[in-house]
């Protein structure tokens, strides 16, 4: 979103800026919410696209999965993000 | 389907399953983002999760996202009503707060002379923002925080931009009160004029 509205001109109005400013204007995110996002997003495309495999830039190809141990071996993985996956939702937001 | 915005092109590929496009987008807004909903919950592990979850579902509906206007306002609608629903949950858990909120939004006037301090001051009033209504709070946060206009805001909020300009004003004047006006503006007023 591009705009910035210029504050009204009212003392109370520059304070309550500052004050939000001064709160959390250098807070940022942590790397890890980047990690476990990217992780879950991967982790949900594996479940709605179960016949395809990641390449090596993260993006789908339409190809079938192998069969064999490297199916159990990623479907092993998927399971344990999976897992995880929902004892985080649980205990984050009672879900 | 016309693709427009910048953000448009970051969509289509997540529509294809491009993660990489979904942490372009990630780069772009995390920080407006988490600083709303850490404004909003004041709990910076509830703000951590607010946007991870509010990523995972822009990758997850990304074939119902338009492509021709920026994605800001979906993801910020998405982070406040996440914030919103976190606030609500905390409530519950804690139970009545109405005591401490007192204690915490005292009237200026009843303090110390020498607690009016700038830092003093600013706590105050972060205090005060805290104590209002949920809605009048996400519309004070998106006003003065994010410098969100008042038809963009109502955008996020899907509400009738009287209704914010009403949430706003009513805000404005519970912390005028809660401040006790003339003590606090009058001690700072120096840095404004």
């Amino acid at each position: 979103m591009s705009s910035r509205n210029p504050l009204p001109q009212h003392p109370l109005d520059h304070l309550i800026a500052a004050a939000l400013r001064n709160e959390v204007a250098d807070a940022e995110p942590s790397p890890a919410v980047w990690k476990r996002t990217r992780r879950r997003a991967l982790s949900w495309l594996a479940r709605t696209q179960p016949h395809a495999v990641w390449n090596g830039t993260t993006s789908f190809s339409p190809m079938p999965l192998a069969l064999g141990r490297g199916v159990i071996a990623l479907h092993g993985e998927l399971s344990v993000l999976r897992f995880w996956e929902y004892a985080g939702m649980l205990l984050r937001f009672g879900w | 389907m016309s693709i427009g915005h910048p953000d448009g092109r970051l969509i289509v590929r997540m529509q294809n399953g491009d993660v990489d496009a979904l942490g372009e987008l990630y780069e772009t807004y995390k920080s407006r983002i988490f600083r709303t909903a850490l404004a909003i919950t004041r709990d910076p592990g509830a703000a951590e999760d607010i946007l991870q979850e509010t990523f995972l579902r822009l990758f997850r509906c990304a074939e119902r996202i338009q492509t021709d206007v920026p994605v800001g306002p979906w993801l910020y609608r998405v982070a406040v009503n996440l914030s919103y629903s976190w606030v609500q949950k905390r409530w519950y858990r804690l139970g009545p707060l109405e005591a401490v909120l007192d204690r915490l939004t005292a009237p200026l006037h009843l303090l110390p002379e020498k607690l009016l301090e700038r830092g003093e001051v600013q706590e105050r009033v972060r205090l005060a923002i805290a104590g209002l209504p949920l809605p009048h709070r996400v519309v004070v946060v998106l006003f003065y925080l994010e410098g969100l206009s008042l038809k963009e805001i109502a955008e996020v909020l899907e509400v009738p931009e009287g209704t914010v300009k009403s949430r706003l004003h009513y805000a404005r004047e519970s912390l005028r009160q809660m401040l006790g006006e003339q003590r606090v503006l009058s001690g700072v007023a120096y840095e404004f004029t």
